[in-house]
């Protein structure tokens, strides 16, 4: 984490190109063509405000 | 925005105006923004943080390779889709060439070089990155302080501190 937030942008992870972060050992157990086909199960923690009904106004569909 | 082809990236599907607003049409995302997120669950695990970092990097990666920088990223800008993927948002900031000279992007997120207004580059991405990854795992941005003054110091000259019990 502290390599992304280097202060310097010349020694910064990732600088030459995104490999660099995507071979560190965070991500060791991510298969990350899985990911691009969305073929891994989001995590629980993500889902919050599920119900989609509250954006919306209701509304009377009945004609009279 | 509508000319985007990655999956991590909203799509605008439709826009019309009246003569007072502007309207979009994009990606349905009921869960919210990863903000909404953090503040709901105070810190995210790892293991979350991984699955939404990876989607972000992919994202910016694709920007990147269409010689756009995004220059704002924040938790705010990162919304969940119904299927709990990301869909990266609000490109009111980005810009299609590779050095902007100028200030831009929120307090908190800013990166060290454009704190130094020495202009922004691709590694400016990668710093909001890390910003992003911060917050999702530490419940706050880096160098977080009510004092912007200190804040923006921090930001360029203070000690990164985070819980030692982080792997990262």
């Amino acid at each position: 984490m502290g390599k992304l937030l280097e202060k310097d942008a010349s020694k910064r992870l990732g600088k030459n190109n995104f490999n660099e972060i995507k071979k560190h050992d965070f991500f060791k157990k991510l298969n990350w063509k899985h990911l691009a086909m969305k073929r891994i199960r989001a995590p629980k923690e993500l889902f919050i405000n599920d119900n989609d009904s509250d954006a919306f106004e209701p509304v009377n569909l009945e004609r009279k | 925005m509508k000319k985007l082809g990655s999956p991590f990236i909203i799509t605008l599907h439709y826009a019309f105006e009246t003569p007072l607003h502007l309207y979009m049409a994009i990606d349905h995302c009921p869960h919210g923004d990863l903000a909404e997120i953090i503040v709901e669950r105070d810190q995210l695990k790892e293991s979350t943080a991984c699955f939404v970092i990876a989607q972000l990097i992919l994202a910016i990666e694709y920007l990147h390779g269409k010689n756009i920088l995004y220059r704002d990223l924040k938790p705010e800008n990162i919304l969940i889709a119904s299927d709990g993927y990301i869909k990266l948002t609000d490109f009111g900031l980005s810009k299609e060439n590779c050095f902007a000279m100028s200030f831009c992007g929120s307090p908190a997120y800013l990166s060290p070089e454009m704190l130094e207004k020495k202009g922004v580059g691709f590694e400016s991405d990668l710093y909001g990155i890390g910003t992003v990854l911060f917050e999702m795992v530490v419940g706050e941005p880096p160098y977080f302080d009510e004092n912007m003054d200190v804040m923006f110091e921090n930001i360029k000259t203070g000690k990164l501190r985070y819980p030692s019990y982080l792997s990262i």
